[in-house]
């Protein structure tokens, strides 16, 4: 079952200094129980991406498209709808867990904020049994309700911020490079315990991150973006196992990894496209090893290539 | 003590280098009432009774989680904060009992490069400015030759067009970009040695391995001694000869790269190995997730410090020390039973 579908999102920011075309022609779905993995480096448009899908881009941010969640077009509802869909069908999980929470806010006060939000007229003792059993779904304590966000480490608190997402059992779960501040031993804890709530709780995940080796842990299926637009979109299975877009198995290559008898650095030469001032055709082409003449000219639609998506010239024309 | 003289037999000459027993500790604050009744103030050990030795033209890396004491390691040997106890020789000169003035005179021969590019280049300056203040400070030059030495730099760490980079400020160059130029600042002044505190943790996949690629060829063609401290192991096999590995301020293994990564010993290495992430679905690689996380320093575990998280930790490791047994001739574990 398709839980929330992305399609045709375009995306432009107006700035002092010209318009920003930060996402242009986005497309994907996600399925229940299903993880998605979004990826990309800094500037490719991946969180604002996520973002969108909330709303929680800032004014000067334009969106255009559609973002369907329960057969409804979630970017035309009012300020109101859209505040009773966040946190409760649709919640997001931010990269600083250290910034999210409030220092003076105790970690029930946290819950209680949120589930006050969606039903007024909650009693203390219900707030309380709901906040217990999503500190407990991750693997806190529930004597650490009390607590304040400055007695628990990094990595605890990105839990607190999980156990909050997960709360009021949303249906799509949003998580902006939930480890990235964290370090690897304890990011292997919380991957852990994203990969047991797909497991547990009939939930839909959209894992935003610029680390290959996670989403080849939790995802199944990957976007891959480059400069605003997604150019591939595939199951995790075949695209690690056969990258079609020459970024796609340039980005793969330059993966540190700890294979011992490999000790070239690879890496991508250049860098990102300017987003005010894009060049004409495809936007990966001067970074391109198998550039063509039409890569100038025009800019490579989408194509179909075994079931999965492709934006290459490679694979059409 | 022992082990820096074995690490280093033969080759002493060429230790550019040389960390023996280093401490750190820090006083805890506590009410003044109990501060004044307690006989024996209360430290936290960041760093405590480290050894090692860096050789010219290799880079040791120091590997390990948050709050393992790493980067107190890195500042405290170029005395960016004062060492407790311990002996630090740089190039042949003990830099604990340099005044403050000789000290920054000595600063030449060592450099350091942070995390945050952006935090550690002056938003107001432009970049050219930034890197020339070194020689500035330590007078080499003429100002005609010391532009030519940047714009020199500057090519070698890629910022091409030089004379365009030199009057841009940092706020309009990325993230690999600013860091070129902190590197470019660092080698400047011909130094001896570099201390890299996490340089490369904030730079997206593909740029973190440009600027891996220009440490590399910068430590070769300076015959520079790096102290590669980072959390990410699979960074520091490009780069490191050697690698220490730290936990709650203690190295509990240390061995040339290829051996730790073939045969690593220590329970905790061996944690820190298998919680990289492989980019590849079907690789099923043997998990072992450590039990919570590091605990606080200043209330450590008696004996092994790591028996709170291992899970092979038995009764015996409440009284073991933690010193380092050898397994081999340059391979060393603080885990007698493994």
């Amino acid at each position: 079952m398709i839980n929330l579908e992305v399609k045709n999102l375009n995306i432009e920011y107006s700035t002092r200094n010209g318009t920003v075309y930060a996402v242009k022609d986005a497309s994907f779905k996600v399925k229940t129980k299903e993880t998605l993995g979004i990826v990309g480096e800094s500037g490719c448009g991946k969180s604002t991406t996520g973002h969108a899908i909330l709303r929680l881009l800032p004014p000067n941010a334009k969106i255009k498209g559609n973002v369907i969640y329960n057969n409804k077009n979630i970017l035309e509802l009012s300020n109101k709808q859209m505040r009773q869909i966040r946190g409760k069908d649709i919640s997001i999980i931010f990269q600083d867990p250290m910034t999210s929470l409030d220092p003076i806010m105790r970690i029930n006060e946290h819950f209680y904020e949120l589930i006050k939000a969606h039903n007024p007229k909650a009693k203390e003792e219900e707030m309380k049994q709901i906040a217990e059993d999503a500190l407990e779904s991750v693997g806190v304590s529930k004597k650490r309700l009390d607590n304040y966000p400055f007695e628990f480490s990094g990595g605890m608190r990105q839990r607190v911020m999980i156990a909050l997402g997960i709360a009021l059992k949303p249906s799509v779960l949003i998580a902006d490079e939930p480890t990235t501040s964290l370090d690897v031993v304890v990011q292997e804890q919380i991957m852990s315990v994203l990969k047991n709530l797909k497991q547990t709780k009939d939930m839909s995940i959209i894992l935003i991150t610029h680390d290959l080796g996670v989403v080849a842990e939790v995802a199944d299926s990957v976007v891959v973006m480059y400069a605003g637009e997604v150019v591939e979109y595939a199951d995790v299975q075949n695209l690690y196992a056969n990258p079609l877009h020459p970024y796609t198995q340039l980005l793969l290559k330059s993966v540190p990894n700890i294979k011992i008898g490999d000790m070239e650095l690879r890496y991508i030469p250049g860098s990102l496209p300017d987003l005010k001032n894009i060049p004409r055709g495809c936007r990966f082409k001067d970074r391109c090893p198998y550039k063509k003449d039409i890569c100038d000219k025009e800019e490579p639609p989408i194509f179909n290539v075994d079931n999965r998506e492709v934006r290459c010239w490679l694979y059409g024309g | 003590m022992l082990i820096t003289e074995k690490l280093g037999v033969g080759c002493m000459a060429d230790n550019v280098v040389v960390v023996k027993n280093l401490k750190k500790y820090f006083p805890l604050k506590l009410p003044w009432l109990e501060a004044f009744l307690k006989k024996e103030k209360p430290m936290v050990k960041a760093v405590d009774d480290l050894s090692f030795s860096i050789k010219k033209g290799e880079a040791l890396g120091l590997v390990g989680e948050s709050g393992s004491g790493k980067t107190t390691v890195g500042r405290s040997i170029i005395r960016l904060i004062e060492p407790t106890d311990g002996k630090i020789e740089i190039g042949k000169k003990n830099i604990i009992n340099l005044t403050e003035n000789e000290l920054r005179k000595e600063r030449r021969n060592f450099q350091i490069i942070f995390q945050d590019p952006m935090a550690s280049l002056n938003p107001y300056m432009t970049i050219g400015k930034s890197v020339i203040h070194p020689l500035e400070i330590h007078n080499i030059g003429t100002p005609k030759e010391r532009k030519e030495r940047v714009l020199e730099i500057f090519e070698k760490v890629n910022l091409i067009p030089a004379k365009e980079f030199f009057n841009r400020y940092p706020k309009q160059l990325s993230g690999g970009q600013r860091q070129r130029v902190v590197i470019a600042r660092a080698i400047i002044t011909n130094p001896k040695f570099i201390v890299s505190d996490e340089a490369t943790a904030m730079l997206d996949v593909s740029v973190r391995s440009q600027v891996l690629q220009l440490m590399l060829e910068i430590k070769k063609e300076y015959d520079l001694a790096f102290l590669f401290i980072t959390h990410d192991l699979a960074s520091a096999k490009y780069i490191c000869e050697n690698i220490a590995v730290m936990y709650l301020g203690k190295i509990v293994e240390i061995a040339p790269t290829k051996e730790l990564f073939e045969n690593p010993h220590h329970p905790y290495t061996q944690i820190l190995m298998s919680s990289i992430p492989v980019p590849d679905p079907n690789f099923k690689k043997k998990k072992i997730i450590p039990k919570g996380e590091i605990p606080s320093p200043t209330n450590m575990p008696t004996g092994c410090r790591f028996r709170t998280r291992c899970p092979y930790a038995k009764k015996e490791c409440e009284d073991v020390d933690m010193s380092l047994q050898m397994i081999n001739e340059r391979h060393f574990s603080a885990c007698p039973f493994f």
